[in-house]
Formats: structure tokens, sequence, C-alpha cells
């Protein structure tokens, strides 16, 4: 293992041979070079990603039957639909819509604030790898198993939580509690992840400004929040554009520990996709309404994107 | 160089005198945040005592929201037993999701730490575009694709093979968009180093970038064990035969039912299936966080 | 930008190839059989084949170079999704059990066979099922495409411990609608903690609401014009009567969530609750003597007809069911599933088989048998709407939620579920003219 070197400082001027510079064929080779690297990424992502997901726009471009096949074309007419809220999953998109962006706007917040405030408290405290364990091992879970667990903990008459604070909280079945449940359920599951990445980049933090700061005096949640944190930049943008974008795709916890309840206050819009493909059969306009948030993801991820590399 | 101490690293040597009194003094000041993380570890342990305490109780099945079990015995792991004999392969199931997911977890890090190092270190036309192409793969959900998957592998005849269970979680965006970033942070003075040495890029990402990123590629690789091992939606369709399937296709069809879910197994079942997971956990734990120590997501 | 839609067209060049092709593998093409190969009969379905292992093997020793007879246990969460992607490949299976009404919508959509044929050449006798559950109650389009199994009705389990606390006969349970709440209150006088627990999920509502729709004379929906009708003087008296439960009477707590009643009453902490019969093997367990089984008490003023859940089995079009060997094939395969599977399945977890001769067999060891077989024989399935119940469900416990958390009036709720569950039968297929 090479030995690391001290801070990572902000490189210095591209070397001599930047791309500018480099003769035509000696560029032909570079490219050529480079594409080699990215030949068997590029292999799989065209064949198992390009592919189906090409196929899927096809799909949802036609009037498309889960069990009986193409119907005929249908133009964008799928997508209208969902626009213009017609028709059952229409008219459910923008509450199924809304319901997933409150979801977003509350947990990917605390998806990144928690596991990182974590992931600092961790560094600075003993037994280190009892907490690592602690705080990650939820995340071998599966939905089933920790949806189940938690929705069964906060039952409203015999869960255990109401029993051991004696209280009468409808966790699952009244508003803002039930979102507040499946929020704990899953930042429980998945802050795992979260916390391993930005619990790496604390560690990467040099020594030498920690110190530095302490010796200044500073208290420590300014510490943290004027010094380490912007050290934290990289490692957060990837978290918070992973958690959103899984956030987003909210499928299970939901409807094993509410039920899409109270009412429907709590079903998301990978579950009103899954219902228009696989109970009403019609995968033209699942497709359709699964790309319409694809758009979304896209242009949210963008913005986060930028709005990170402008503060760098 | 001067020695500068690499951050992360336990503190030995001549400064540790000094060192060890400045802890002193803050020994004090740890006590909060001591006790906040044995809060939430509080919170962390509570519903796997719930999951432990299930899958040891017998109670026909159903399930009670208390944490301890009221009736404990070994029925729901006995039953399994049974249920194995009786034509489900319990631990082929097993075998088959430790399988793919270790052949996934393998094939992802190493093609994804070749991507992202093109994408991150070389120069070449079309860079910037692929980049947004991949990053803009992960914003498809992938119910959106689920069928069409399904019928493109139908079509190719891989359907019920564990090529099916395999080849579609290599293409992982989220690798290459994680190792890209990593990448992006490795001093370029490093890079200077190799390349002054008359290193090509394949010398330099296998001597210079591969060992530094030994700690986030394990991630990476532990992080796709965990995604593939516990995905439901895929390996359901994409298997019809008892012995291809996944343990978490297996979990539901053992312990689910239209009417009633017999909890008892479905945590028996839990608890087996987490054991593979928590074992690679543990041993690969302390690895991974002093591996990525070494320069990386930390810094601009 | 346009570098990315470069890549995507590439994309969905290489696609419109590729689902030109796949468009032809998803209609089921019979391809021809070698008159030597035995022929594959698959039975799929999600609920346990344990019981069928022997007779699979006996079946196959017996036809052992002619057929190979083969009993697929599926999940049922998303089991929907499963079988969408087995036809849509063509590898659907030959014969799939569910409950009535997905029957409903693979028959409308031409995708399944007559079942008529197939009685007659495994020597079933249709008079053997409950009148209720074959015969003109599931003709679709003027056919009969599937046959029921086995069924259980909506029953009341009550706690006869808790009975005797209150001072209530144990032997006696319930038989109208003002015994059941007279019993409940006398057991809150008595200080039991939940004299009912009333589930307001799919579990409870997909058995309760509908039975008390029925006992109040109303009905469903009509599966001609894909129509739903409980939005009626019978729906709107059946939400009242849970909610007063709750409110007026205040004899079961308000907002219990998902499967709470199940499991409450599995601890021995309620006295009775409403619910599928088929939870009776796991009550028996908990319970033991302590457990009361009884129909439903008549709580409407019309009838004692209350809903029944139910499985049917049905022959799908495969490569194998067309043709005249494989067709036999399904025929033996069926005869086998009736003469044998559920003996061991339905006595003690509350099913009845829907084939008299099988019945026989089970009535002796059968615990309840008689609260049992007079549910089903009593029993009314769903009308022929295709889903209906499972997915078109969906609108009306969601507003039912409403109503029993006392956020909508009853009869705002009952109504907005009807044009929901409306426009939602509008998208499923056979409904949408």
């Amino acid at each position: 293992m090479k030995a690391g070197t001290g801070p990572a400082s902000p490189g210095p001027a591209p070397s001599p041979g930047a791309s500018s510079r480099r003769p035509r064929r000696r560029r032909l080779v570079d490219d050529l070079k480079a594409y080699a690297f990215l030949a068997p990424y590029l292999s799989v992502f065209i064949l198992f990603t390009v592919v189906p997901v090409g196929f899927g726009i096809y799909v949802s471009l036609h009037k498309w039957s889960t069990t009986l096949g193409n119907q005929g074309f249908a133009g964008l007419s799928n997508y209208a639909t969902l626009v213009e809220g017609k028709g059952y999953y229409g008219g459910e998109f923008y509450q199924a819509m809304w319901n997933t962006i409150l979801f977003v706007l509350i947990s990917v917040p605390l998806l990144w604030a928690i596991p990182t405030a974590l992931a600092y408290a961790v560094f600075r405290s003993p037994a280190k790898t009892l907490w690592r364990i602690l705080f990650f091992y939820p995340s071998v879970f599966s939905v089933t198993a920790f949806g189940s667990a938690w929705g069964l903990l906060l039952a409203t008459n015999g869960g255990a939580v109401n029993a051991i604070f004696h209280t009468d909280i409808h966790w699952l079945t009244a508003l803002p509690m039930a979102w507040i449940s499946i929020d704990l359920a899953t930042i429980w599951a998945t802050m795992g992840f979260a916390f391993i990445i930005m619990y790496a980049a604390v560690t990467q933090v040099p020594r030498i400004i920690l110190e530095a700061a302490e010796i200044d005096g500073a208290r420590p949640f300014a510490r943290f929040r004027y010094v380490i944190l912007p050290l934290l930049r990289r490692a957060s943008v990837v978290v918070v554009v992973i958690e959103t974008i899984a956030s987003f795709n909210l499928f299970a916890q939901d409807q094993i520990m509410t039920g899409g309840g109270p009412g429907y206050d709590t079903t998301t819009i990978s579950m009103n996709i899954y219902n228009q493909a696989f109970s009403s059969f019609d995968i033209g306009g699942a497709t359709a309404a699964a790309f319409l948030l694809a758009i979304i993801l896209a242009v949210i991820a963008f913005v986060q994107l930028r709005v990170s590399r402008r503060g760098a | 160089m001067a020695t500068a101490t690499i951050a992360g690293t336990s503190s030995r040597g001549a400064h540790a005198p000094r060192r060890r009194r400045f802890m002193a003094r803050r020994s004090l000041s740890r006590l909060p945040t001591l006790a906040v993380l044995s809060v939430v570890g509080v919170i962390m342990v509570f519903p796997t005592i719930w999951i432990v305490s299930t899958a040891f109780n017998n109670n026909g099945g159903l399930a009670t929201g208390n944490l301890l079990p009221t009736k404990p015995s070994l029925y729901n792991f006995r039953e399994l037993l049974n249920v194995a004999q009786s034509g489900q392969p319990v631990l082929r199931w097993l075998l088959n999701s430790i399988g793919v997911s270790v052949v996934a977890a393998v094939g992802v890090a190493v093609i994804d730490s070749l991507a992202a190092f093109a994408l991150a270190r070389l120069h070449f036309r079309g860079s910037k575009a692929v980049f947004y192409v991949v990053v803009s793969s992960l914003m498809v959900p992938f119910i959106a694709v689920l069928l069409p998957q399904y019928l493109w592998f139908h079509w190719l005849g891989l359907l019920n093979t564990y090529g099916a269970l395999i080849l579609p979680y290599t293409a992982n965006a989220f690798g290459v968009f994680l190792l890209y970033q990593f990448f992006l942070g490795v001093p370029r003075e490093l890079q200077e180093a190799t390349t002054v040495d008359g290193a090509g890029p394949f010398t330099m990402w296998y001597r210079l970038f591969v060992p530094l990123s030994m700690g986030i590629t394990a991630t990476l690789a532990l992080l796709t064990f965990m995604g593939v091992y516990n995905d439901y939606f895929w390996p359901l369709i994409a298997t019809s035969t008892p012995n291809m399937r996944t343990i978490t296709v297996g979990i539901e069809i053992v312990a689910i039912g239209q009417y009633q879910t017999n909890f008892g197994a479905l945590m028996a079942l839990t608890v087996i299936s987490v054991i593979p997971m928590l074992i690679v956990f543990v041993f690969a734990q302390r690895r991974l966080v002093e591996g990525v120590a070494m320069s990386g997501l930390g810094g601009v | 930008m346009h570098k990315l839609m470069r890549v995507l067209s590439t994309g969905t060049v290489a696609a419109t190839v590729a689902a030109t092709g796949l468009q032809a593998g998803t209609a089921s093409a019979a391809t021809a059989h070698s008159s030597q190969d035995p022929i594959t009969i698959t039975y799929a379905g999600f609920s346990s084949m344990n019981g069928l292992t022997p007779i699979m093997d006996k079946l196959n020793k017996q036809y052992a170079g002619k057929y190979v007879f083969k009993a697929t246990a599926q999940p049922y969460n998303n089991y929907a999704a499963l079988l969408s992607a087995e036809i849509a490949g063509g590898t659907t299976p030959d014969i799939y059990g569910a409950s009535w009404t997905p029957s409903v919508y693979y028959a409308r959509e031409g995708l399944e066979l007559p079942i008529a044929p197939f009685l007659k050449m495994a020597g079933i006798n249709p008079s053997y099922f409950p009148p209720g559950m074959y015969g003109k109650v599931t003709l679709v389009n003027g056919v009969n495409y599937s046959i029921p199994l086995d069924a259980f009705g909506t029953a009341l389990f009550y706690n006869k411990a808790l009975f005797k606390k209150a001072g209530l006969n144990p032997n006696d349970p319930p038989k109208t609608g003002a015994q059941f709440v007279a019993d409940a209150l006398a057991m809150k006088k008595a200080g039991v903690k939940y004299p009912v627990i009333m589930g307001a999920d799919k579990t409870t509502q997909d058995f309760l609401y509908p039975s008390l729709v029925y006992q109040f004379g109303g009905v469903m929906g009509n599966a001609n014009t894909c129509a739903a009708l409980f939005d009626s003087k019978a729906g709107i008296a059946a939400a009242t009567w849970e909610k007063n439960l709750m409110f007026k009477y205040k004899v079961a707590p308000v907002g219990p969530s998902v499967g709470e009643d199940l499991d409450e009453f599995g601890k021995g902490a309620v006295g009775m609750v409403m619910l599928p019969a088929i939870n009776q093997g796991a009550y028996i367990k908990d319970l033991g003597a302590n457990l009361g089984v009884a129909p439903l008490p008549k709580i409407g003023t019309a009838n004692d007809k209350d809903f029944v859940g139910q499985q049917y089995l049905w022959v799908f079009k495969t490569a194998a069911s067309t043709t005249p060997q494989g067709a036999k094939g399904v025929a033996i395969l069926l005869k086998a599933i009736y003469d044998q599977e559920l003996k061991t399945v339905a006595v003690q977890n509350g099913i009845i088989p829907a084939y008299s001769p099988v019945l026989g067999a089970v009535k002796k060891t059968m615990p309840f048998f008689a609260a049992q077989d007079y549910m089903v024989q009593n029993g009314v399935i769903n009308p022929a709407i295709p889903n209906w119940g499972t997915v078109t469900g969906v609108p009306l416990y969601n507003n039912l939620d409403n109503v029993l958390l006392n956020k909508t009036s009853v009869s705002a709720g009952i109504h907005e579920a009807m044009v929901q569950t409306d426009e939602l039968t509008k998208t499923l297929p056979g409904c949408s003219d």
C-alpha cells in the first residue's frame, strides 16, 4: 500500500501536455486508450441499461398491455393523460407525486445530516468500531423485514413503542406521525450507507486542521460548521444525490407500514406506477409515468450538481 | 517529505504524551456526545431485538408488537427444516444469493473502477457526454424497465439462469459516480509522479489509483453485495424454478400468504439470511474505513 | 444536450429492432411437439404446494415418459407482476390458482380456455360445487372459465375467557347486531381493554364490508356494466354500523394500524374480531380452548349472506393446454388436485374444500366444521368484474379509512369511494367501453 500524502490541496495548473497541445494522432491514441478503460462498463451499460431504457421509452409511446403486448401507437397521449390528471391514474398522479416530494423534502436533509453528525461524533469518541457496526448494520435488513418490524413496533394499540412510553400516539394512522414513522424506519435502515461514506470523509480531514481549530478555542459546533463541513463537500454531493433518487423511489415501506394510508396520504408515485402496470395491466401508461418521474429527477439532480459545483 | 501524520491512524510516537494530556482535558466534554451516540445506538438496536425475538417466538405465525418473545422456542427454525425437505430448497436459495452477490460485487468493483478512472483522470473526447449519460441513467426508476428488461432477457434466452441474476447489476452507474468523485480527489502530484516515471494510463490505474482506492472500492463492493442480495423484484420475475431462486424471493414464498403473513417464519428466515452479510461487514469494516482514509473523498 | 439525444435515439432504434422480435413472443405461440417428448404440465399459484408433493410424485411415476407434472409455489406479493411477465414472455403456467376476480381479468383478455371440456375429461362433476360459487355467477361472456377449489367465510372470532370474565355464556356467541353490541358493552363494563377491534385495512374490510352490504340488502357491483353499486342505503348502513362501534358505542379503539385486530386477538387481548376464517389455524394455536368461532351475527336486516374468500383454478391458453394430449394431461392434474390436496390443508385452517366428495373426508377432523360449512354454503363471491376486490378494492379501503377515522362523513366517504372505484374499473379490460 502506497503511503498517503498530506492534505489534498487544490491541484496545480494542468501539467504540460494538456490536451489542446497534443498532436492529432496522439489524441486519437489517447482517446482509444480511454475508451478501452470504459469498454467493459460501456458494454454492460449499453446491453443492460440503454437497451431496456430505450425499449421502455418505446413502450411508453404505445398503448401497451402488460399481458397482451403492443396495442398500437399512442404518441405522447400516455404522458398527456397523466399531466392532465385524467382517469384514475392521472387523478392520483399529482397526489402521489406530492406525497413523494414531501417525503423527499423531509428525509433527504435528515438522511444527510444525521449520518454526518453521527460520523463526526463517532470519529471523536472511543469505541469507534462498536459505533460503526451499530450504525451500519441495520442496512442489511430487507425492506420486508424492517418494514414489518417497525410497523408492528409502532402499532397503535399493541406496539412496543406505545407500551414502553405509555403513550397512545397513532404512529401509523394519523397524518404527521405517519410520515414521521416511515421516515424513522427509512432512516434507520438506510443511513448506514451515508454514514459509512461520511465517516470515511471525516477521517480524511487532516488532523492539523482539526487541532488548529481546537486550539483557536472555537466552540465545537462552530468548529464543525465552518471548518470541517466544507471539507466534506464532495462526499456530501454523492450522498445527497443518491439519497434523493432513492427517496423518490420509495415503494415498499409505506405499503407495509401504513398500507398507503391514512386514506391515500402515504401512497407514493412508485406505488402508482406499479399498480398501473400490474393491477390495471397498462404498462404503456405506467412506463410513461415512470419516465415523467425520471425527467423530474434529472432536473433536480442537475440542479443539485450545479449548486454544489458553484460553491466549490 | 515532511512527516505528515496520515489522518485516521491512531496516535503513536513522539507526540503521544502531549496528545494524551490534550485529550484528558477534553474527556469531560465527550460525555454529551457519548450520551447522544448511546441513545441513537439504542434506537438502532431496538427493532433488531424484535426481529430476533419474533424469530424465536412460537405464536402461530402471528406477530406481536412485544419486544420479547411470549413463547420462546426454536419452532420456526425447525419448521424451516421441514420446508426445506418438502421441495423448497432454502439452503440453495441462500447459496444462490451469496454467489450472485459476490460475483456482481467483484465485477462491479473492477468495471466501475476502470470506467471512473477514465472519466476522472483521462482527457478524451466525449468524456463529458459519457458522464452525463451514465449519471442520468440513475434517474430512471427501476420499475420502468422491469418488464422491458424481462422481455429483453427472454429474447436473449437468459431467463432463469445465473446470467440473468448477475448481469443486470453489473451496469452500476452509482459505482461509477462514487468512484469518480473519489478519483477526482486524488492529488495531482501523485499522478504527475507516475507519469514522470513513464507509466501509461493502465499502470497508473493499477499501481496508483487501485491501491489508493482500496477502501472506497471495497465499500462499493460491499454496498453492491448488499444491494444485489436484498433485491426482490428482478429475481422474482427472472427466475422460475425453485433451484434458481434467491433468498429474498424464497422468503416471500415461504412466509407471506394472501391473507396472512407467517411472521415467525419470516423473521427466522430473515435472521438466517442476514448472517452472511453481517459476517462480511464485521470483518471488512475496519479495513474499509482505514483504507478510505488514504486521500479520498474529503478535501477539495 | 444533443449528444444525450443522440445516445438515446440510438438506443431507441436498437430497442425497436429488439421489440419487433419480442412482440412475436408476447403471444403464446404453440410450438410443435414431437409425440415422443413428455409434455410438461405446470400448476402454479401462491398457496403453499407442500400438500401436493406426494401427489405429484405419484403422478410423475405413473405417467413417466408421457407427462411431467410440476407444481410451483409463487410468492403472493407482486404475483400479478410475475404472472404478467410470464404471459408476456410466453412461459405461462398451464393451471393457475388464485381468487375469483383475477381470473375474470385474464378470461376477458382471451387468455384462458373454457373449463367445461376439462371437467368432462377429468370426471369432475360441477354439481358438487356450492351453488353460490359456480354456474351462473361465474359466467364471463357466457362461458365458465374457472372452478372453485376451496373457500372460507367471514368469521366472528371470539375469546371465551373474556366472555366468561364479562359474565357472558362462552358457548353463546352473539347472533344479531344488537346482541353483538350488548356483548361488547358488557365486556367493556367488565374492564376488558379491547372488547372489539375493527381493522381498517384490506385484511378486514375486504371481507367485512361486503358482508355487511349484502346483509343490508345491497350489492357491491354489476358485472355487466362494470359499475360499483355500494353507494346505496345498504352501503351507507354498513359503514355506519362499523363507525358506530368506534364512535357511538365506543367499544373499539379509533385508528388501529394495519393488521392490529388480527395480532391483538391472537394475544388474547380482544373480545371479538371479524376476520377471514382462514386465520383459524393460527388462533387455535394461540388461544387453544379459549377460541370461539361462529358465523357473523345477523347485523343487517335483509339476510345472512356473507362474503366468502376463495381460491379458483383455471387453465391458461398455453402451448401444452391447446393440444389434445396436453389437455388430457391438464385434466389429469386437475383431478388429482381436487381429490387430494385439500384434506391436509383444510383441517386446521378454516378452509372448506369446495368439492363435496372431499368435504366428507374433512368433516370429521375439522374443528368448528359446522360454522365454517355454514359460512361457505351461504357465501357470496365478488361480482365478475376483473380484479374486483383485489385491485379495485383500493379506493374503497382508503376511503373507509377516512370514514373510520372520522375525517369524512359516512355518505361523503362512501360516495367518493364509489366514484374512484368506477374510475379505476374503467381502466380494466372489458370495462373501458
